[in-house]
């Protein structure tokens, strides 16, 4: 199959000012990174697709816009580009009504969106613990969007990376209270190399949680791969501000070379990560 | 400026590293073949056609090897390959300094030595602060090295990246004490920890004598980076091993892409921060 799929994108007509990139990366722009000449195992490769959310600046608390006009460009890109594109509903949680969800009900069915993703530290919530006082809230909030993942069987991606809200060791309790929901920890649990090992302990714990490897560093993924297995590691490249050509080098290198750079893994095993892992979480759903 | 590639910051060791755990080794002929995979730069086919390189650090920690024993491995592969590999001795100060710095004169000579370096966690020490504890001991082990460095003319790499002894700002009191003495920042603080790299982009912005090495970082601090002290104090390392010299370059190379994935950077600038600015700070001949 040899396909090149890329878990998490952004694209957007203006500028990100909340995570700060711009001055815009449109869907044309995101193709010609996708399309851009590169070389994986030896071979000339395109990414062949990719899960598309808004710019995630256009999500938070303080956006005046509805979650309909945030997910429109995406929408419409999905539209344009249906062999190229999955769509990515970035859901601000504390926006979650009935509207909402009949409005995330026709992006699903008829607009190819096959991933929800949540971020804890832009959206201000702590993700729910045992605690009861402390984790009511965060229940209200999220169930709905967990229960909507469970009714769609569609992942859920959670940012993951910097305190206090978006600790992996926080992912947790929710894997557990919703075992039949495929979850995705984000960016390994990292921008760098902080927390990754609690994103692998949390994933150790539930087969419902993948880890995604956009800012990752490579021996981190190698030990990913040690812990939890080629199958549950999913390449997202994080473009932009990242680029595909180098997030997937750091995937093709730390997955196939020979120690102590990488950890010389087949091919087959690093296609698993690169692509064919998300297709089949797909095609669960 | 020659357009050829140089990586400043590689290590070598012919077993695993014996604190940093990586393994099964990194010899010099795994350091050339590395160096001699091709590399797609601005859409051309390249190779790096120099590194400076360093041992594996745990052999300066633990063992109770001398300065000469601990470097022995990189001292032989440079004589067997002068033409391709640089010297950069790592020291430990509160093992070899005072007594075992002298021979850094003869090694510069015989031995292509053209950078030091030191690591305050590996060998636990504060750098020197503005008090005078822990600030009056640190000047009493790391000023005679800067002070070497001054007379050899060469560079003072120093490791960054975790608490506590390794936060780019605690560089400042020696960056000032040693205005002369060109410091590069090793992983721009970013070692563990990617915000660090913005503690060492104000330390920049702040001190003329200060370059950023790029291995560890991400784009985003990266991207910060130019926009704040510019190409010329940008230093591409890749620390291989045990990174990978092709995605550590790749995201250096990006720079040229337009905004948002890089900065449009030019081709003389792209080269300046993938060779030339370590060859002219190290005097490595590249023309």
């Amino acid at each position: 199959m040899n396909m090149i799929i890329d878990a998490l994108t952004h694209i957007s007509m203006e500028p990100d000012d909340v995570i700060g990139w711009g001055p815009r990366f449109t869907a044309e722009d995101l193709l010609a990174a996708m399309d851009a000449p590169r070389k994986i195992f030896g071979k000339s490769a395109r990414v062949d697709r990719a899960v598309i959310f808004p710019a995630m600046g256009k999500t938070v608390p303080t956006s005046k816009l509805t979650f309909l006009e945030q997910h429109q460009y995406v929408m419409d890109s999905v539209d344009r580009y249906p062999d190229r594109f999955y769509g990515g509903a970035a859901i601000h949680a504390r926006l979650w009504n009935e509207t909402v969800a009949m409005q995330f009900d026709d992006m699903v069915r008829n607009h190819n969106f096959r991933m929800i993703y949540i971020h804890p530290s832009l959206h201000k919530y702590w993700l729910p613990i045992k605690t009861p006082s402390e984790s009511e809230g965060s229940k209200q909030l999220l169930y709905p969007l967990f229960e909507a993942a469970r009714k769609y069987k569609i992942p859920v991606l959670i940012h993951t990376g910097e305190q206090p809200y978006s600790l992996p060791a926080t992912v947790d309790f929710i894997a557990g209270e919703f075992s039949d929901v495929n979850m995705i920890i984000g960016h390994l649990g990292t921008q760098g190399e902080l927390f990754t090992m609690e994103a692998l302990m949390v994933a150790e714990r539930h087969p419902n949680v993948y880890v995604e490897t956009s800012f990752a560093m490579g021996h981190m993924l190698i030990e990913a791969a040690h812990s939890i297995g080629v199958d549950r590691i999913l390449f997202g490249s994080n473009t932009p501000p990242l680029e595909p050509t180098q997030q997937i080098m750091m995937v093709e290198e730390s997955l196939t070379f020979a120690p102590p750079i990488g950890m010389g893994l087949s091919e087959k095993e690093a296609r698993k990560v690169l692509g064919e892992n998300l297709l089949r979480l797909f095609e669960n759903a | 400026m020659a357009e050829i590639l140089v990586d400043s910051h590689t290590h070598i060791i012919r077993h695993r590293e014996p604190v940093w755990g990586w393994g099964p080794r990194y010899t010099v002929e795994d350091l050339i073949q590395t160096m001699d995979r091709d590399y797609d730069v601005l859409g051309e086919t390249k190779h790096f056609s120099k590194a400076v390189v360093m041992t594996g650090l745990g052999l300066t920690s633990i063992g109770e090897y001398n300065m000469r024993e601990a470097n022995e491995y990189v001292i032989q592969s440079v004589m067997q390959h002068p033409d391709r590999l640089y010297m950069n001795p790592v020291i430990n100060p509160r093992l070899w300094v005072p007594d075992q710095l002298d021979q850094l004169r003869d090694w510069k000579r015989d031995y292509q030595v053209c950078m030091l370096k030191i690591h305050p966690s590996m060998h636990n020490y504060y750098l020197p602060t503005y008090s005078p504890f822990p600030g009056d001991v640190s000047k009493k082990i790391i000023y005679p090295i800067f002070e070497m460095a001054r007379e050899l003319n060469t560079p003072v790499m120093i490791h960054q990246g975790e608490s506590p002894y390794s936060i780019p700002a605690l560089i400042a009191p020696l960056a000032e004490a040693f205005r002369d003495v060109p410091m590069i920042v090793a992983h721009s603080g970013a070692n563990n920890a990617p915000a660090f790299a913005n503690d060492a982009i104000l330390l920049a912005r702040t001190h003329e004598n200060i370059y950023l090495g790029t291995s560890w970082v991400q784009t985003p601090e990266l991207t910060q980076m130019y926009y704040a002290i510019g190409a010329s104090r940008i230093i591409f390392e890749s620390d291989c091993a045990p990174l990978s010299m092709g995605q550590q370059l790749r995201m250096v190379t990006n720079l040229h892409l337009p905004p948002p994935l890089g900065v449009n950077a030019s081709r003389a600038e792209i080269y300046r921060m993938i060779g030339g600015n370590i060859a002219e700070l190290c005097h490595i001949q590249i023309d």
